[in-house]
């Protein structure tokens, strides 16, 4: 996906928008499959985290000074970067609904948990490639993540 | 204290979660069929082993130990401690018995290289917050946090020529 290591603000921020884009996609389709009520808030509550998340994002990117120059990383960091990219899963709507079809509750909660730690190891990187100015804005939202990760393992605790 | 752990024990969660890395990978390179798989696996376990004698040695450093045991409750918030114990207690790999049973039980060399993924990841998210605990005292876990990062990629390219 990067030229050479090379990696733009932009292009990080509508990566961030698409990670957002696929949770609230995944967790819609959880709550209107899963039979279980923890779940289902949950996966609720984290929907709609999404989607103000991807509305900050959105902002974000609206709001990038056009000066900014793409950061060109040292090639291993640049792989991390590709590899972790490239080894997320990030379901589609229509995916979403396909894949929590044959899961149980505790499946759910898993690829929930996943996908959570995914995208704080990815927001780390893109806090690297925002202006000063978003950085504030990237470690409340990963601050965000962080407590999704929480609650989402409290709720497997709770189930199990 | 740090969720009610002291900086030896958190340290020790480190030390074990490299040597469960280690048994992971080494159950993984002899059972696993392909030859890049093999040896690809047989390097991961030297790396997972020098960082394990990496801590031990941190373990042996009292500015490192202090640094951790003197974060006060206080100073972090109750949703960040919850987090770091989130982080510990969603370990993949818990224990020895476990590492080698998910090694041996995975249904396909990529299955366990997902698996091997999710562990670096998750190895990757507790030391970066090792990394901010630390401050000042945290210089030799870059290099740690780099190579896991490379791990990475190794490990996605490995899944990726298996799947080809």
């Amino acid at each position: 996906m990067a030229q050479a290591g090379l990696f733009s603000a932009s292009q990080m921020i509508d990566i961030a928008i698409q990670t957002e884009q696929a949770g609230h996609a995944f967790y819609e389709a959880a709550v209107q499959h899963s039979d279980e009520p923890q779940v289902k808030s949950l996966c609720q509550w984290l929907g709609e985290e999404e989607l103000t998340h991807e509305q900050t994002f959105r902002h974000m990117g609206q709001n990038l000074p056009p000066e900014i120059e793409p950061k060109e990383w040292p090639g291993e960091r640049a792989e991390f970067i590709d590899a972790l990219l490239g080894s997320r899963f990030m379901p589609s709507p229509e995916q979403a609904q396909a894949l929590v079809q044959d899961m149980s509750a505790q499946d759910i909660l898993d690829f929930a948990l996943t996908f959570e730690k995914d995208t704080i190891i990815f927001f780390y990187e893109m806090r690297e490639m925002v202006p000063d100015g978003a950085v504030d804005q990237v470690n409340e939202i990963i601050a965000e993540e962080k407590a999704h990760v929480s609650r989402i393992l409290k709720a497997k605790q709770a189930l199990a | 204290m740090l969720l009610a752990l002291t900086g030896q024990e958190i340290l020790q969660i480190a030390i074990e979660t490299e040597r469960q890395g280690a048994v992971f990978y080494e159950r993984l390179a002899t059972s696993a069929q392909d030859q890049r798989v093999k040896e690809e696996c047989q390097r991961l376990v030297a790396f997972e082993r020098e960082h394990e004698k990496t801590f031990r040695r941190l373990l042996g450093q009292r500015d490192v130990q202090r640094a951790l045991d003197s974060l006060q409750p206080g100073q972090l918030s109750d949703e960040y401690q919850q987090y770091l114990s989130a982080l510990i207690d969603s370990n993949m790999l818990p224990d020895e018995e476990t590492a080698q049973r998910l090694a041996e039980e995975a249904e396909s060399e990529v299955a366990a290289i997902n698996i091997a993924l999710q562990m670096e990841k998750n190895t990757i998210l507790f030391y970066q917050e090792l990394q901010n605990l630390l401050g000042e005292q945290a210089g030799v876990l870059q290099a740690i946090l780099d190579e896991e990062r490379s791990h990475v990629y190794e490990l996605n390219e490995l899944k990726t020529y298996l799947q080809d």
